[in-house]
């Protein structure tokens, strides 16, 4: 039963890795979001390095495979990185506390253990009860399991009952993973990348709630993003792949954030792992990452002498990104075509009545926001601190960045609502209803990237100012 | 700035500590209860967001469960009070600016906790035990009534790897083969099950995949959901 020294080993080299590559930004986060970050990092890269190997090297996937990378994380201690990561050096400035009251404090911790004992109980005892989960992941990672590779006419046959062949394949490949350290396929053991994430969420959530200053915004940010229930239920109830999405989202636009304030490559580099690890699980991420890309190309272009500072940051951006999302790309296109790909329209662009589409934006517009603003059970009181934040502290030297931060968000929620408006124009598939109960789940992708966007005040800051600090802004910069 | 100015007139209206504040969202959590059980608001609420389907969604946020999360606040605040750091700090009055911030976490708290009380009442209620007694074959049963028992028939039926043609007779057609795996289910069916060999093109297709068996699924008969013709 390796789950558990599994798990540590890809802690330990998202650490390292973070020791070796982001060193420079380390002193600037607390301890929290560095624990965070690094066990998003270490599954996610370790995760993709399988992916990599398997399409475009080895064409399979094996336990050995597994065991090797994850047997690299040692070295790392040995080297000391890890060290450098526990005690990044620098002066530090002392952090600003969340909640200046002690009760708070622990009332918003009992808060955070009862949704993380809930993720925990529910990983270990419960099975995967989502039909998605169940036809077409749970499915996979049977597969990748058993037959070890995805080229087999399990995945590929286009007779074969196989929905869905053209999603991608980071998410079965990090639950096999699992799932080959228990020795067997369980519920319990796929559910394990998800405890991982959901814990890297946490230190991330207070992280960015720190690094927001000690306005009321940092502490609305923490509290909404750590005590969001829907991170914690709906993995159970209604979704697979969407809380993983919704914690990659977060770590782009959040990282991404931080880059805009301080022209540092490593933010940059750990925006990019998180938004190509969303284009490698899911499609929602593809109009994620183009209004990601736009939002970072228009602040460069509403703020003057940006892009020259960053211009050869972006070029490797850019060339990662390639270099990610052309093996699956390759192959995706290699896959058959099959009566199984389900339409998620009839058709978007014939078999549809334009003023028809019109006429349904107001309603699925409607059930957008009332999904945000009317289901407590998943976002609690945080839409109203998105209201809240999104209407106030706009200033001209913060608006550029602020938008570039909300233009993933909005760039998913637009391409949701002209899905679902021709949706809902075609009455053969509103009759079952279906039509409607994705919506929940798809709009998870988008909420704590949507709360940080809507709550954080970027701030420019030149090299020159950049201090081996926290960097933690004070009430005195009036934010 | 203004908008602190803002903060500090709307939070000088709010209790000063953390115990008024979490007495006014307990009060909160209470009168919501008795508001709710009116049936006919509870099912105009339940309309606000009309795609909210699933019946377990919708006893998420049960008028139960605010009680509930008012009772838990209750019941922190009341420990919280017992120990003296924690009461001196419940006491302590809060600064204006951090008031409406407490106030938004305190209610927050009540809101992560009362779903995650629902959800261990809703195995309690349904099952009659804690989830951590629960095995996944009871859950699976319950949740997936028909595929998930007949999938495990199957796979007693047939070996592993047997190559199956499905007919599913209902709408849903991923459940059976995304459970039964490993058998292979293809979706391809002759026009006429007992005449099957007459079919040149589905007998062109069962020779090129080499497919052992076709097999009629009806979940909803649940006397005899499988009719099977072996074609090797």
């Amino acid at each position: 039963m390796l789950v558990l020294p599994l798990a540590l080993l890809q802690t330990l080299w998202g650490l390292g890795l973070m020791a070796l590559f982001c060193s420079s930004v380390l002193p600037r986060m607390t301890l929290s979001e560095r624990l965070g970050v690094g066990v998003l990092v270490g599954v996610i890269t370790q995760s993709y390095i399988h992916l990599f190997v398997m399409l475009v090297l080895t064409h399979d996937f094996y336990a050995s495979y597994v065991a090797l990378l994850a047997c690299a994380a040692i070295p790392f201690a040995f080297l000391g990185s890890v060290r450098r990561w526990i005690s990044p050096g620098g002066a530090r400035t002392e952090s600003p506390r969340l909640f200046a009251n002690g009760a708070i404090r622990c009332l918003a911790g009992v808060g955070v253990l009862g949704l993380l004992s809930w993720v925990v109980a529910a990983a270990i005892f419960l099975p995967t009860t989502d039909y998605d989960a169940l036809t077409i992941w749970s499915y996979r990672d049977k597969v990748l399991l058993t037959e070890h590779t995805l080229f087999t006419p399990s995945l590929m046959d286009p007779l074969r009952f196989n929905p869905m062949p053209h999603h991608p394949y980071m998410i079965p490949i990090m639950e096999t993973s699992y799932a080959m350290a228990a020795g067997a396929f369980r519920y319990w053991a796929i559910h394990v990348p998800y405890v991982l994430f959901y814990l890297g969420f946490l230190g991330l959530a207070f992280g960015a709630g720190k690094a927001a200053g000690s306005s009321w915004r940092g502490g609305a940010i923490a509290a909404s993003l750590a005590l969001m229930p829907a991170m914690a239920v709906q993995p159970l109830m209604n979704s697979g792949r969407e809380p993983y999405m919704a914690i990659m989202a977060f770590g782009a636009v959040y990282y991404a954030g931080r880059w805009l304030e301080e022209p540092e490559g490593a933010w940059l580099a750990l925006s990019v792992c998180f938004a190509a690890a969303l284009h490698q699980t899911k499609i929602e991420g593809t109009p994620f990452i183009a209004g990601y890309a736009m939002g970072i190309l228009l602040f460069c272009a509403l703020t003057k002498g940006e892009f020259q500072i960053r211009k050869k940051q972006i070029g490797w951006a850019v060339l990662a990104f390639v270099v990610i999302m052309v093996p699956w790309n390759h192959v995706s296109g290699s896959i058959p075509k099959s009566n199984h790909e389900y339409g998620f329209t009839n058709g978007i662009l014939s078999n549809v009545h334009p003023l028809g589409v019109v006429m349904a934006v107001p309603y699925v517009l409607y059930l957008m926001i009332s999904e945000f603003m009317f289901r407590p059970e998943l976002f609690g009181v945080a839409p109203l601190a998105i209201v809240a934040g999104v209407t106030g502290g706009w200033r001209r030297e913060n608006a550029p960045a602020r938008l570039a931060l909300l233009a993933g968000p909005a760039a998913l929620l637009l391409t949701l609502l002209g899905l679902y408006a021709v949706r809902q124009t075609q009455l053969d598939v509103m009759k079952d209803n279906n039509a409607l109960l994705s919506l929940s789940r798809r709009i998870l992708v988008v909420g704590p990237a949507l709360v940080y966007a809507c709550l954080y005040l970027p701030w420019k800051r030149t090299p020159a100012s950049l201090t081996p600090s926290l960097g933690f802004k004070s009430a005195a910069d009036g934010l | 700035m203004p908008e602190d100015k803002h903060n500090n007139s709307s939070a000088s209206q709010l209790p000063r500590t953390a115990v008024g504040m979490c007495a006014v969202v307990i009060a909160g959590c209470v009168l919501s209860w008795l508001v709710l059980r009116q049936p006919a608001l509870r099912q105009g609420l339940l309309t606000l967001v009309p795609h909210r389907e699933v019946a377990i969604e919708r006893q998420l946020l049960a008028p139960r469960s605010i009680f509930l999360a008012g009772m838990v606040l209750l019941m922190m605040t009341a420990v919280g009070l017992l120990i003296p750091r924690i009461k001196v700090a419940l006491l302590t009055i809060i600064p204006g600016r951090q008031r409406l911030l407490s106030l938004f976490v305190i209610a927050q708290v009540g809101l992560a906790l009362a779903p995650i009380i629902n959800l261990h009442g809703y195995f309690e209620r349904r099952f009659g035990k804690p989830i951590f007694r629960l095995s996944n074959d009871e859950v699976m049963s319950y949740m997936v009534p028909q595929a998930w028992p007949d999938s495990i028939k199957l796979k007693e039926m047939f070996g592993p790897k047997t190559r199956i043609a499905l007919k599913p007779e209902i709408d849903d057609k991923y459940l059976m083969p995304g459970l039964a795996y490993p058998l292979c289910f293809y979706d391809v069916y002759p026009s006429n099950d007992a005449a099957w060999r007459s079919d040149s093109e589905f007998s062109k297709v069962a020779k090129e995949r080499e497919i052992d068996a076709i097999l009629r699924y009806t979940p909803l008969n649940r006397e005899k959901p499988f009719r099977v013709e072996m074609i090797k």
